[in-house]
């Protein structure tokens, strides 16, 4: 008897292991863009892939008419020239971010799998790792510098193409998965996955608002976002959405919104970088 | 086989979420004899709320109302308002008891979903 009932268990935990790691699909990366790449060619057939890199302006022609005069006078612009300043201002011991990055055109290398760490570098992490290696106080994610030295890095990068390595160690599909498998889980009291909206609904209406489509929805930060009156980053515009559906964000920089970082990025291969930009 | 061990799980989540919800009704919230029995230990009602709060955020699945349900009970019973704290405490743990189930849905889900899934 004691024996059956500890059979049971045993046989339940197994029943799990098969179903959660055995069943799961083995990932392939070139296949999910290829994936990817084809939904939203299929979804808008009339848009060059290319033009997702201006998310949802690619497809709303009124909003695009909009922002395009905002681009005039870019909101964004001072926060490039803030970041500009910042970038030159040599640390304690003397040394400075060009010791660390060559030049400010550097967006296109992050973000990128660190074999020794064993976890995805995002630009935001980079900076802050230049500065404690040069015994300067790591910025606030939420910090202004921080955002501004990264809008200025990233107009310097303009026109770069995003091209993140294949993921190909197990390492790296690991934390490729992991991002892969945060964007397609639905979260929260509502129920949404990223790809509810950015996939499944993308160029229908939320509201007043056409859904953007995934391709591209990393190429423009950091963003000045006329709803927060002021440039914030893509780890905050995910918080944002996180939140907006219920559950509850993760920290900025946190684990699992570098690997959604990653995923994202590496879905966009072959767009290039246009931030920072002005969003709605 | 499946489907009776499919039905022995449900019988005891549901037994464990009738206990819960038993447990709230009668007396304050933070009435010892309302206490419930955890791993050998007896917590109370807030405390269950705030553990099975925890496993959903372990899960990564934490839901905002939860959280704010569980300090809204708070605030009532430092208040003195008890049918308030245990009516919040028995909405926090419905909610955490529902992220609780996406989180283990969501475990396979995830990866029937277009543009990926099959």
């Amino acid at each position: 008897m004691t024996g059956r009932l500890l059979v049971l268990p045993v046989a339940w935990c197994g029943a799990m292991f098969v179903a959660l790691v055995g069943g799961e699909v083995q990932a392939d990366p070139e296949a999910d863009r290829a994936a990817f790449r084809d939904f939203y060619a299929q979804r808008f057939p009339d848009v060059p892939l290319s033009e997702h890199m201006n998310g949802v302006y690619a497809i709303d022609a009124n909003a695009r008419s909009q922002w395009l005069e905002l681009e005039d006078f870019p909101l964004y612009e001072i926060a490039v020239d803030e970041g500009a300043e910042l970038f030159e201002v040599p640390f304690a011991d003397g040394a400075g971010y060009t010791d660390c990055f060559g030049g400010a055109g550097v967006r296109q290398n992050y973000p990128y799998f660190d074999q020794d760490s064993a976890s995805v570098v995002t630009l935001e992490l980079a900076i802050n790792q230049c500065r404690e290696a040069h015994t300067e106080a790591p910025l606030a994610y939420d910090s202004r510098d921080l955002v501004t030295l990264v809008s200025h890095i990233a107009f310097e990068s303009r026109g770069a193409v995003i091209d993140v390595a294949t993921p190909a160690t197990t390492a790296e599909l690991s934390a490729y998965s992991a991002g892969k498998r945060f964007y397609q889980s639905r979260r929260g009291q509502l129920n949404f996955a990223c790809g509810s909206c950015h996939v499944q609904l993308a160029g229908n209406r939320l509201r007043a608002e056409i859904l953007s489509a995934s391709l591209g929805h990393v190429s423009h930060w950091p963003v000045y976002r006329l709803k927060w009156q002021e440039i914030g980053s893509l780890h905050k515009r995910f918080q944002e959405c996180i939140s907006q559906v219920g559950a509850v964000a993760f920290a900025l920089q946190s684990e699992e919104y570098r690997n959604l970082e990653y995923f994202l990025t590496y879905m966009s291969n072959g767009l290039r970088w246009n931030g920072p930009a002005t969003r709605k | 086989m499946k489907i009776f061990m499919h039905d022995i799980m449900h019988l005891f989540v549901m037994a464990g979420f009738i206990a819960i919800v038993a447990a709230c009704s009668p007396g304050g919230v933070s009435d010892q004899s309302s206490a419930l029995v955890e791993a050998g230990v007896e917590i109370t009602p807030l405390e269950m709320a705030e553990n099975m709060y925890q496993k959903s955020q372990d899960l990564g699945f934490a839901w905002r109302a939860t959280a704010e349900l569980i300090e809204a009970s708070k605030v009532s019973q430092q208040a003195g308002d008890m049918d308030a704290a245990q009516s919040q405490i028995r909405r926090a743990m419905a909610l955490a008891e529902a992220s609780i189930a996406q989180a283990e849905q969501e475990a396979v889900d995830w990866q029937t979903r277009p543009p990926f899934g099959p």
